[in-house]
């Protein structure tokens, strides 16, 4: 093909693109036009959060005695009754806001919470978490007051094994043929807990009597003020897990929640019960503080030395210049059309790992045009001096390359979000430039001749 | 030259880490304690109006408003949590009387939900990079010790050290010193400096390689 009419066809290919990636690519959907590139998915700094503010339970609860004086479970003729706090005074201490805070921070991270902030106030206990407005906003707020009491109580509701006892749990699910899939709970119990799982196993049995009628003794399974299952046991259980199936099913929607469920109770049971009981007192979505508007400036004035940055390219490398100026400019267009396809969330952090994709594209070039000066005699000297400045750029960037793909690895996400925006910020660099950039830059030399 | 600037910027870290030992950083309204004010207006309104009424009511510079859900018709504030209880009341009923005013509406002051909202601690901002950075920090350190043997790996390596943690320090003594508040392009700005110097340092080094390399050639043609 024509060297010039190649040069001409990647010039409108990266017009193509920077109108794609900067104004959209719109098509007519039923009344309204219809943008066929995804949006931008922004972070909590940018989009907007759910502030969940829960304050020190200062409820009561109320105590049944009989008239002897003995507690009774309900209001006893000539009884009394006394109101007690929820939490008790010795239990309000700074040490235990503190633990508070810890495990609500572990229960959001086991829950996979890529971002959240949490206000402690420690002469209250006051917490304020701030969490990303999603799908799963809601379950992840109920980890910051549900209390995650674990109790294996006896029908007299004597507890005879609690948290205290509990190692972990986990979720697993199995295919039980015809019936489905089923999900299932395994509580398992610490080494000094077995030996009780293994008598409640062998007490907590149905047996028949000597009149032949049969005599269930059960237990109750509860989490919080809930009872997940009353049962007895069939047989007896050495290992120190006990198995608890929550359904089975054959559907694949109803199989999700069932797994859902498991796994929501499993972060809670993994970590330890909140020791202080919290309310509620807001949970409601909050819009950025950072709006549009407040871009502008910031924008004005990044375009402005971005032009300033193009003049002198222009000024100083002539018509190399401005192809490295519309090679740029096609650079930008192409990661952010990235950034969209790959749905990364763009955060404060991400922000900044454009800005520095931007700015280390516009030093390759730099590098790039400086090395080339000069050289437009001979061709493969011009093809060799491309590749070698290119080769030595990657090296360069290679550090910058570690830390996008180690970020990439977090879960938290501003960093996972610059880490991203980094990766494929290089990335594209490398494979655009041995391209793109190339393909103009090197067709130049012919264009001379 | 060199050993003036030097000089200064070992005077700016230690400046810092003992603004930082002795004062601490200083936070920014969204990090540090503040009183959040919750007013349903019912309407449309326009956020530098209400930002303009509560730092005339309050004399404070820093006010951040923010829409609560999605309906754009309440507002949320957030002003710095430094006055008494009776104080602040007072303030809210001037505060409710102006909103009233230019939109309209008779909320009283009971209708104003006050939070007194916690500090975030700032070390709980930064726990999140450390382990991830290090590791990041140890893999670079091991692929500049690879890459730039020729220059002495252990200078090389060492070099860096110094420069990412020279630079690091002097943007955090600078933003201690000068009680900048630290907000949320301070981590960000952190970051561009330490891409920053890695580059700067990784052109140094490749040029210095480069050099050698031709050294070497030169040398090897006139044997």
């Amino acid at each position: 093909m024509n060297r010039g009419l190649k040069t001409i066809l990647i010039i409108l290919l990266i017009v193509l693109l920077s109108i794609i990636s900067f104004v959209g690519l719109f098509v007519q959907d039923t009344k309204f036009m219809k943008n066929l590139l995804p949006d931008y998915q922004l972070g909590m700094d940018l989009d907007g959060y759910r502030a969940v503010t829960v304050n020190v339970s200062d409820e009561t609860e109320t105590v049944y005695y009989d008239k002897d004086g003995n507690r009774v479970d309900e209001e006893a003729e000539d009884g009394t009754t006394e109101e007690i706090p929820v939490n008790t005074a010795d239990k309000l201490t700074k040490e235990n806001f503190e633990k508070v805070k810890k495990i609500v921070q572990a229960r959001l991270d086991d829950y996979n919470v890529a971002e959240y902030l949490i206000r402690l106030d420690e002469d209250t206990g006051t917490m304020t978490v701030e969490l990303p407005e999603n799908d799963s906003t809601d379950t992840a707020t109920q980890y910051i007051y549900t209390k995650g009491e674990f109790t294996i109580e006896d029908e007299n509701g004597n507890v005879l094994l609690d948290n205290s006892n509990l190692d972990m749990v986990q979720v697993g699910y199995s295919n039980t043929g015809t019936a489905g899939t089923a999900v299932y709970l395994s509580f398992v119990f610490n080494k000094d807990s077995e030996e009780k799982l293994k008598e409640i196993t062998n007490t907590y049995v149905t047996t028949t009597n000597e009149d032949g009628e049969e005599e269930e003794k059960t237990v109750s399974i509860n989490i919080d003020d809930s009872t997940l299952l009353e049962t007895s046991f069939d047989e007896e259980i050495v290992n120190g897990i006990l198995p608890l199936t929550l359904g089975t099913t054959t559907d694949s929607d109803t199989l999700s929640t069932y797994i859902e469920q498991a796994s929501n109770i499993a972060v809670l049971l993994n970590n330890e019960e909140l020791p202080i009981e919290y309310t509620v007192d807001q949970n409601r979505f909050i819009k950025s503080d950072i709006e549009l508007n407040d871009l502008f400036i910031p924008a004005i004035v990044l375009g402005a030395i971005l032009l300033i940055g193009f003049i002198v390219l222009i000024v100083k490398y002539k018509k190399l210049g401005l192809l490295g100026v519309i090679s740029y400019i096609g650079y930008i267009a192409v990661l952010l059309i990235i950034v969209r396809y790959t749905n990364l969330v763009i955060t404060i952090e991400g922000i900044f790992g454009l800005l520095i994709s931007a700015l280390l594209n516009y030093i390759l070039l730099v590098y790039v045009l400086h090395s080339l000066k000069n050289k437009e005699k001979d061709l493969i000297e011009y093809k060799n001096t491309y590749n070698k400045s290119m080769l030595s750029m990657v090296l360069v960037l290679i550090p910058t390359m570690i830390i996008g793909i180690i970020l990439c690895f977090s879960t938290w996400l501003p960093i996972f979000s610059f880490g991203t925006v980094i990766f494929w910020g290089i990335l594209t660099m490398a494979v655009y430039n041995a391209v793109v950039t190339r393909i103009l830059f090197l067709n130049t030399i012919k264009i001379k001749e | 030259m060199k050993k003036v600037i030097y000089a200064i910027l070992i005077c700016i870290i230690i400046a810092g880490i003992v603004v930082i030992a002795t004062v601490g950083l200083k936070a920014d309204l969204i990090y540090s304690k503040n009183v959040e004010l919750d007013v349903y207006i019912g309407k449309t309104f326009e956020k530098s109006d209400i930002e303009d009424m509560t730092k005339e009511v309050f004399s404070v510079d820093d006010v951040i408003v923010q829409e609560i859900e999605l309906f754009e018709d309440m507002v949320s504030i957030k002003i710095p949590d430094t006055l008494s209880e009776d104080d602040l009341n007072s303030k809210v009923e001037e505060l409710n009387n102006k909103i009233n005013e230019k939109y309209e509406i008779e909320n009283t002051v009971d209708d104003i939900e006050i939070t007194h909202n916690p500090k975030i601690k700032l070390s709980s901002m930064i726990m999140p990079y450390v382990f991830i950075l290090s590791i990041s920090m140890v893999i670079i350190l091991i692929f500049v010790g690879i890459r730039y043997k020729k220059l002495g790996a252990i200078k090389t390596i060492l070099t860096y050290i110094l420069w990412i943690a020279a630079t690091e320090l002097v943007l955090l003594s600078v933003i201690a010193i000068t009680r900048f508040p630290v907000n949320r392009m301070v981590i960000p700005m952190g970051l561009l400096l330490l891409v920053g110097v890695i580059t700067i340092l990784g052109f140094m080094n490749e040029n210095k390689l480069t050099k050698l390399s031709l050294e070497d050639k030169n040398k090897k043609s006139k044997k």
